[in-house]
C-alpha cells in the first residue's frame, strides 16, 4: 500500500516574545532602520551617562581657549566661553532627548485623544470639539510661546509644555482622519452588533488600527521638536542659556562664528541631523514593522510585482 | 454637503471671534506692555508716572479692556484693520504690501515641497525596502534634519568668502522685475520646500504602503493592470486623504512661519511682521495679523474636510 | 632667458610676493587719510540698518529713533565738522565716532543758526541764515525759511503730547518762551533751573519742519509728506526693505574745510538705507561690496580685519553697555553697605573678564562715563585714579572675603539678579555668577525677555540685583546715573556728596571746563563707593571700503545726528568700478 504523502504544512515555530520577535524582525527586514535603532541607543545611553561621558562640564568656563580648534585636549575644541565642545555636546544629547521625548510623548497622547474620541464619535461631540481645534490652531505658536515665557520666565518647562500642546492639538486632525478613514470597516460594525462597549472598542479595535500613523506622528514630533526648539532659539525664545541644547547652539554660537570658528557650527549640526535623521529612519521601521495590514498576506504588493512578468 | 459647507462658514465666526478675544486680552496682560517700552525711551523722564499716563491715554489704552475690544471691532467690520501703535501707519495698507511676499515665498515652497516629497514618498511606497527606497528616503529625512536658519546661513556666508556673492539683499516686486524677483526667491523657497517636504514625504509613503495591502489592490493586479494604472487610479486617491491634511496644515506655517526665513534673506513678509509686532507689543498688528491668519487656517482647514469629502466617498457629512 | 623673460618672471615674482604678504598682513594699521584729491560728485552710499525707522517726526516719537530726519530735516545747530578729522584736515579735538550722544556745547557749529548768543542762564538768542530753501514739494514748493517756522517747529516740542520734551521736562517745556521778533531771529527765554535741560535739548535735537505742511498734514508722520531743508530728500520708504534718498540741490551748506572747501554739499547723488536685520547677511552684503560702510561688533569685527583692502575705526560707545545694580536704599539688605559691595567687586576679576570674554578688545572703566575724545576733560583714566579705587578693579578674593566678614556676612549671602535673556548680557553675568561664588555669593540668575526686562526697569520693581544700562555721556552734567529718581539710578542712590555735585555741576553749566572739573574731583569717589559694578566694555567698529573718501569713520556729528556725515564724504565712483570688476 502506497504512503500517502502527507501535503507539507507549515512549521510551528516555537513562539517567541513580542519585542524579540519585533528586535529579530527588525535586524533582519530592515537596514535602516536598525542603523537608526542604533543611533538612538546611542543617544539614550550618551544622554544618561552624560555625567560619567563628559570630560568637562558643560558649564565650566575657560578650561581652554576661546574657540579653540579641535585639539587633543579638546577634541571638538571650545566655544566663544572656553568651553568644552564635546562635553556641551554630550549634555546636549541629554538635553534633546528629554525635550523631544516630553514633546512628543505629550503631543501623543493628546493627538490621540481628541482624535480618536472625535473620529469615532462623530456628531455634535465632533463639531464642537473641532471648533476648538480649529480656534487652538488659529492661535500662532509663536504668540503661544512668548505670552507664556513671558509669564513665566524662560525654562526648559514652558518650551516643553508649550510644544507639547501645540504639537498634540494640530496633530489630532491627522488621528482624526485616520480614525474616520477606518470607521466605515465592517468589522467595527461588528464589534457594536456583538455589544461592544465604545470603550472597548476604541481600545481594542480603532487604536491598533490607527497605530501607524501614530508612530510616524512621534517620530515626526521627536525630530521636530528637537528642531523647533532650535528655531525658537533663534527668535531667543528657547531654552534659556547656559543650557547646551544643540538647537541653541547652532542658532547662537554656530551662526555668529560660522567663519572664525566652523566646529561650533559643524559640529552640534551634524549631531542634530544624525540624531533625526536616526529617530525617523527608526520610527519608519517600527511603522512598517507593527501595522497589522502591512504584515504577511499573499497579496502583498511587493510579492505580487515581483511575480510581474518581466 | 453644501448645507455643510455654509453650517462650517457660518460657525467661523463665533470661532473667530473667540480667538481675536482670547489673543486681544493675552497679550494685554502679558508682562512688559508697550507702555512701558515706550516709557524706556524717554527714560531720563523727571515724573516717570505722569509721562506712563500721557502715554497711556495717547494709546488709547487707557479705557476698559470690553471698549478697546468693541472700538477695534467696530474698526475690523467697517474693514480698517487699524494703526500700529508705534508707526502710526495704517496695517491695512501693511499688510496688503507683505501679504504678496508670504504668499509667493509660501506658493514657491509648497511647489518645490511636493515636487521633492510626492516623487520620493511614492517611489519609497512602491519600492519599498530596496536600495531606491533607503536613498530617497534618506534623501528627504536629511532635508529635514538640519535647521533651516543654519542652511540659510551657510547660503548666505559661504559663497560671500569663496565667490564674492549674496543673494540680493533688497526685495524686488514682481511686478517690477519678474525674472529678479524669481532669482531672489528661489532659494529662500528651496531651502522652506526642503524643510516641508519632510513631513509630507513620509506621510505619502506611510499612506501609500497602507493602501497598496488593500484588497482591492490586490483585485487590480489579479485583473491584470499595469503597473501605473494601479498605482495612479486605485491607490493615489485613496492614499492622499492624510496627506492632504498634512499639506492643509502647513499652509499656515507658510504665512506666518517663515520668519526665520524672511530675517535672512530680507524679505518683508508677515512673518517678520508679526513677530516685530509681538516683540513690540503692538498690540492692532497682533490682533489684525491673528485674525487674517486665523481666517486663513480655518478656511484651509474646511477646504481640507470638503477634499477629504471628494476623495473618499465614504467619508460623509451630515 | 631674453630680457623680456626676465622682467616678466621678476613682474610675477613681485606679484606673488605682494599677494603673500598682504594675505599675512596682520591687522589693518589705523592711520588716518588726509585726503588731497578734490572731491567729485556723484554716486550713491549704501548702508545698513537693523530696523525700519518707527517714525519720521520727532514730535511723535523720541528723536533718535527717527533715523531719516538728519538726513531730510536741519536743527538749530549740529556739530562742528572741522572740529572732527574731517579727512585729516581738521583739528582733531572730536572723533565723532560714537553713536550719538555727544553734546558739548564747544563743539557745536550753526546749521541753521548761523550765530548766537547765550544771555545768562535763561536767554538764547538764534540768528537765522539767510536763504535756506525748503525742499521743493508741496505745500512749501522750495520757499525760504524763516523764523515763524523755527517757533513754530520748538513750541510744537514743548505742547504737543507725544513730544519727547513734553513727556520728559513737562515743567521745563511750560515754562520755556519762544519768539520771533524779526523774521531771522529766534529767541528762546527759560526759567534758570532749566536752563541745562533747554539748551542740550532744543538747538541739536529739535529737527525744524515747514509750518504749512505740519498745520496742512496734521503731523510730519506720513514719509510721504517729507519736506526738510536737509541735505537729502526722501525718495522712497518700503516697510522692511529699503529707504532711499536723493541729493536736495538747493541745500545751503558748502563744504568748510579740506580740499573741497566751498564745494556745494552734498557731493552724493543719493543714500540706499537696506533694512538687514540679520548680522550674518549685512556681513555677507558688506564684504561682497554691496554696502559701502558697516558698524559691528569686536566679534564680528574680526573677519575684516583680515581683509586689508578696508579701512576702520575702533571706538568705544556706551549704549547697550550694561552694569550691575543693586538696591542700595533696602536698609536691611547687604547692599546698603559699602564694604559688602566693594567685597563684590574686588571679588570680580575684571581683569580677567576682559582678557577672556572680549579678546582683550575692551576697557575696564566704563561707568560713570566712559573715555571719548569729546569729551576728555571729563574723564579720569583708571591709572591716575587713586589706589583704592584702581583696587577694586583688580581682583582681591580675599580682601573680598575680609570685608564681607567684617560687615556682617561671613558666609555670603544669596541674591537674585535680573538679567536680558541674551547671550552678550548673560555670558558676562555668568562669570560674574562663578567668581562670586567663589567668596561664597550666591547668585541667582532670573533671565527675563526683553520687554519683560524693559518693564522691570522702567517700572524699578526689581528685589535686589539688575543687570541694566546707564544714560551716556550727554547727560553728564545732570548726573541720572547716580542720583535723582529717574530710570537710569538703577542702584536707587541717594548721596549727599554726589547730590552737591550734582547741583554744583548744573549751577555751572554751561561753564563746561568748570563742570568738567568737578566732574573729575567726583569720579573717585563714587567709584569707591561702588554703588553700580560696572563690567568691562568691549570695543566696537566701523569699517568702509576705499572708494568712500572723506571718511575717517564718523557716525554722528553733534547730538544724535546719525547719518549727516554723509553729506561731506563723496564716493570714487572709478575706484569702486575698478575693485568690484576683481
Amino acid at each position: 500500500m502506497a504512503q500517502i504523502e502527507l501535503a507539507p504544512t507549515f512549521r510551528e515555530e516555537r513562539a517567541r516574545s513580542f519585542w524579540a520577535d519585533l528586535l529579530i524582525r527588525l535586524v533582519r527586514e530592515k537596514p535602516l532602520g536598525t542603523v537608526g535603532g542604533a543611533i538612538v541607543l546611542l543617544l539614550l545611553l550618551v544622554g544618561i551617562l552624560a555625567n560619567v561621558l563628559a570630560p568637562f562640564g558643560y558649564n565650566e568656563t575657560y578650561v581652554g581657549p576661546r574657540l579653540a580648534a579641535p585639539s587633543p585636549e579638546h577634541l571638538l575644541g571650545c566655544d566663544q566661553l572656553g568651553r568644552d565642545l564635546l562635553s556641551r555636546i554630550i549634555y546636549g544629547a541629554r538635553v534633546s532627548t528629554i525635550v523631544g521625548l516630553s514633546v512628543a510623548g505629550i503631543s501623543v497622547l493628546i493627538s490621540t485623544f481628541i482624535g480618536i474620541i472625535c473620529g469615532y464619535i462623530g456628531g455634535k461631540l465632533d463639531i464642537i470639539a473641532q471648533r476648538f481645534v480649529d480656534a487652538w490652531m488659529c492661535i500662532p505658536g509663536l504668540f503661544l510661546i512668548l505670552t507664556i515665557m513671558a509669564v513665566t520666565g524662560p525654562g526648559m518647562v514652558p518650551v516643553i509644555v508649550v510644544l507639547g500642546i501645540a504639537y498634540g492639538i494640530g496633530q489630532s486632525r491627522i488621528v482624526r482622519s485616520a480614525v474616520m478613514g477606518i470607521k466605515a470597516n465592517t468589522y467595527l460594525e461588528a464589534a457594536r452588533a456583538v455589544g461592544c462597549s465604545t470603550g472597548r472598542i476604541l481600545w481594542k479595535h480603532v487604536l491598533p488600527n490607527v497605530t501607524a500613523p501614530i508612530i510616524v506622528l512621534f517620530t515626526i514630533t521627536v525630530g521636530g521638536a528637537i528642531l523647533t526648539e532650535a528655531t525658537i532659539s533663534f527668535l531667543g525664545l528657547g531654552l534659556p542659556p547656559p543650557t547646551p541644547s544643540w538647537g541653541g547652539m547652532l542658532s547662537e554660537a554656530g551662526r555668529r562664528y560660522m567663519l572664525m570658528a566652523p566646529h561650533l557650527a559643524v559640529w552640534p549640526g551634524l549631531f542634530l541631523a544624525i540624531v533625526v535623521y536616526g529617530i525617523n529612519m527608526l520610527g519608519d521601521a517600527m511603522r512598517d514593522l507593527l501595522d497589522p495590514r502591512l504584515r504577511g498576506g499573499l497579496g502583498r504588493y511587493d510579492v505580487a510585482r515581483k511575480k510581474l512578468p518581466k | 454637503m453644501r448645507a455643510y459647507i455654509t453650517r462650517r462658514l457660518l460657525l467661523l465666526i463665533p470661532t473667530l471671534l473667540i480667538v481675536t478675544i482670547i489673543v486681544f486680552c493675552a497679550v494685554r496682560f502679558v508682562p512688559g506692555s508697550v507702555i512701558e517700552l515706550m516709557a524706556a525711551q524717554i527714560g531720563e523722564a523727571e515724573n516717570m508716572e505722569e509721562a506712563i499716563q500721557s502715554i497711556k491715554h495717547g494709546l488709547g489704552l487707557d479705557v476698559p479692556i470690553y471698549v478697546q475690544y468693541g472700538r477695534w471691532l467696530g474698526g475690523i467690520l467697517t474693514g480698517n484693520l487699524g494703526k500700529s501703535l508705534w508707526t502710526g501707519r495704517s496695517i491695512g495698507e501693511e499688510m496688503l504690501n507683505r501679504l504678496p511676499v508670504s504668499i509667493e515665498l509660501g506658493i514657491l515652497a509648497l511647489i518645490t515641497a511636493l515636487l521633492i516629497a510626492l516623487p520620493i514618498g511614492i517611489i519609497s511606497a512602491i519600492r519599498q525596502d530596496t536600495a531606491t527606497d533607503y536613498i530617497g528616503r534618506s534623501i528627504a529625512i536629511f532635508c529635514i534634519s538640519v535647521p533651516a536658519f543654519w542652511l540659510a546661513t551657510l547660503v548666505v556666508v559661504y559663497p560671500s568668502v569663496w565667490f564674492g556673492w549674496t543673494p540680493a539683499i533688497q526685495y524686488i516686486p514682481i511686478l517690477k522685475d519678474p525674472v529678479g524677483n524669481l532669482k531672489q526667491f528661489i532659494i529662500p523657497a528651496v531651502l522652506m520646500g526642503m524643510v516641508m517636504s519632510g513631513t509630507t514625504m513620509r506621510m505619502t509613503r506611510t499612506m501609500m504602503l497602507e493602501v497598496l495591502r488593500q484588497d482591492y489592490i490586490r483585485t487590480a493586479w489579479a485583473k491584470g493592470l499595469k503597473e501605473g494604472v494601479v498605482i495612479s487610479r486605485h491607490a493615489l486617491k485613496n492614499a492622499l486623504i492624510p496627506v492632504v491634511t498634512i499639506v492643509g496644515m502647513q499652509l499656515p506655517i507658510l504665512v506666518g512661519g517663515a520668519v526665520i526665513i524672511e530675517t535672512i534673506f530680507g524679505l518683508p513678509g508677515i512673518g517678520r511682521y508679526f513677530v516685530d509686532a509681538l516683540f513690540q507689543r503692538d498690540y492692532p498688528v497682533i490682533s489684525a495679523i491673528n485674525l487674517v491668519i486665523a481666517t486663513f487656517v480655518m478656511l484651509c482647514n474646511l477646504a481640507v474636510d470638503v477634499t477629504y469629502a471628494y476623495l473618499d466617498p465614504r467619508v460623509q457629512y451630515t | 632667458m631674453t630680457r623680456r623673460t626676465f622682467v616678466v618672471c621678476l613682474l610675477i615674482l613681485g606679484l606673488i610676493a605682494g599677494l603673500l604678504s598682504s594675505s599675512c598682513a596682520g591687522g589693518v594699521k589705523e592711520t588716518v587719510t588726509v585726503e588731497k584729491e578734490k572731491p567729485a560728485y556723484g554716486g550713491i552710499l549704501t548702508i545698513a540698518a537693523a530696523a525700519d525707522p518707527p517714525a519720521f517726526d520727532d514730535a511723535v516719537q523720541p528723536h533718535y529713533v527717527t533715523g531719516t530726519l538728519k538726513l531730510t530735516n536741519d536743527e538749530l545747530w549740529t556739530g562742528d565738522w572741522t572740529k572732527g578729522i574731517a579727512g585729516g584736515h581738521g583739528t582733531k579735538e572730536c572723533d565723532w565716532f560714537t553713536g550719538g550722544g555727544l553734546n558739548r556745547l564747544e563743539h557745536k557749529a550753526g546749521a541753521l543758526a548761523e550765530s548766537w548768543e547765550i544771555q545768562g542762564k535763561d536767554t538764547i538768542i538764534f540768528h537765522l541764515r539767510k536763504g535756506v530753501k525748503w525742499h521743493n514739494k508741496p505745500p512749501t514748493n522750495g520757499r525760504e525759511l524763516t523764523a515763524e517756522d523755527v517757533v513754530f517747529s520748538l513750541k510744537r516740542q514743548c505742547t504737543v503730547p507725544t513730544a519727547y520734551f513734553k513727556r520728559t521736562y513737562p515743567k521745563a517745556a511750560e515754562t520755556t518762551e519762544i519768539t520771533a521778533p524779526d523774521p531771522y531771529t529766534v529767541v528762546v527765554k527759560c526759567k534758570p533751573e532749566y536752563f541745562g535741560d533747554v539748551i542740550t535739548l532744543i538747538p541739536d535735537y529739535m529737527c525744524i519742519f515747514p509750518k504749512d505742511a505740519v498745520e496742512q498734514f496734521g503731523n510730519m508722520n506720513d514719509w510721504k509728506n517729507s519736506i526738510g531743508t536737509g541735505p537729502f530728500m526722501l525718495t522712497e520708504f518700503v516697510p522692511g526693505s529699503v529707504i532711499s534718498y536723493v541729493r536736495n540741490p538747493a541745500y545751503w551748506e558748502k563744504n568748510p574745510i579740506g580740499p573741497g572747501k566751498g564745494d556745494q554739499l552734498p557731493y552724493l547723488d543719493g543714500i540706499k538705507t537696506l533694512i538687514i536685520p540679520d548680522e550674518s547677511t549685512a556681513d555677507a552684503a558688506f564684504r561682497t561690496g554691496q554696502l559701502d560702510i558697516l558698524t559691528c561688533d569686536w566679534e564680528r569685527a574680526q573677519q575684516f580685519l583680515r581683509m586689508p583692502q578696508l579701512k576702520h575705526v575702533r571706538y568705544l560707545d556706551d549704549y547697550g553697555q550694561a552694569c550691575i545694580y543693586m538696591r542700595t536704599d533696602k536698609k536691611d539688605s547687604p547692599f546698603a553697605d559699602k564694604r559688602v559691595r566693594q567685597a563684590m567687586w574686588l571679588a570680580i576679576d575684571n581683569k580677567r573678564i576682559l582678557d577672556e570674554y572680549y579678546g582683550g578688545e575692551g576697557v575696564l572703566l566704563k561707568w560713570p562715563i566712559m573715555y571719548f575724545k569729546e569729551y576728555a576733560g571729563a574723564y579720569v583714566p583708571l591709572e591716575q585714579m587713586p589706589k583704592a579705587v584702581q583696587e577694586l578693579f583688580e581682583y582681591h578674593p580675599d580682601k573680598a572675603k575680609q570685608l564681607l566678614t567684617e560687615a556682617g556676612y561671613p558666609n555670603g549671602f544669596k541674591a537674585k539678579i535680573i538679567c536680558y535673556n541674551q547671550r552678550a548680557y548673560m555670558d558676562p553675568l555668568q562669570m560674574v555668577q562663578d567668581m562670586l561664588s567663589k567668596v561664597g555669593i550666591q547668585l541667582e540668575i532670573e533671565p527675563k525677555d526683553y520687554a519683560t526686562f524693559t518693564s522691570l526697569i522702567v517700572r524699578r520693581a526689581y528685589d535686589d540685583m539688575l543687570f541694566a544700562f546707564y544714560s551716556g555721556i550727554g547727560t553728564y552734567f545732570k548726573a541720572i546715573n547716580y542720583t535723582g529718581p529717574g530710570m537710569y539710578n538703577g542702584s536707587y542712590v541717594d548721596d549727599p556728596v554726589l547730590n552737591r555735585a550734582r547741583d554744583q555741576m548744573l549751577a555751572a553749566y554751561p561753564d563746561e571746563a568748570a563742570v568738567d572739573k568737578i566732574h573729575r574731583e567726583m569720579l573717585p569717589y563714587i567709584l569707591e563707593q561702588a554703588y553700580v559694578l560696572a563690567l568691562p566694555a568691549s570695543y566696537n567698529y566701523r569699517f568702509w571700503w576705499p572708494w568712500v573718501k572723506n571718511y575717517s569713520g564718523e557716525a554722528s556729528v553733534g547730538y544724535y545726528n546719525v547719518l549727516n556725515y554723509t553729506k561731506y564724504i563723496w564716493i570714487d565712483q572709478e575706484l569702486k568700478k575698478s575693485m568690484q570688476s576683481k
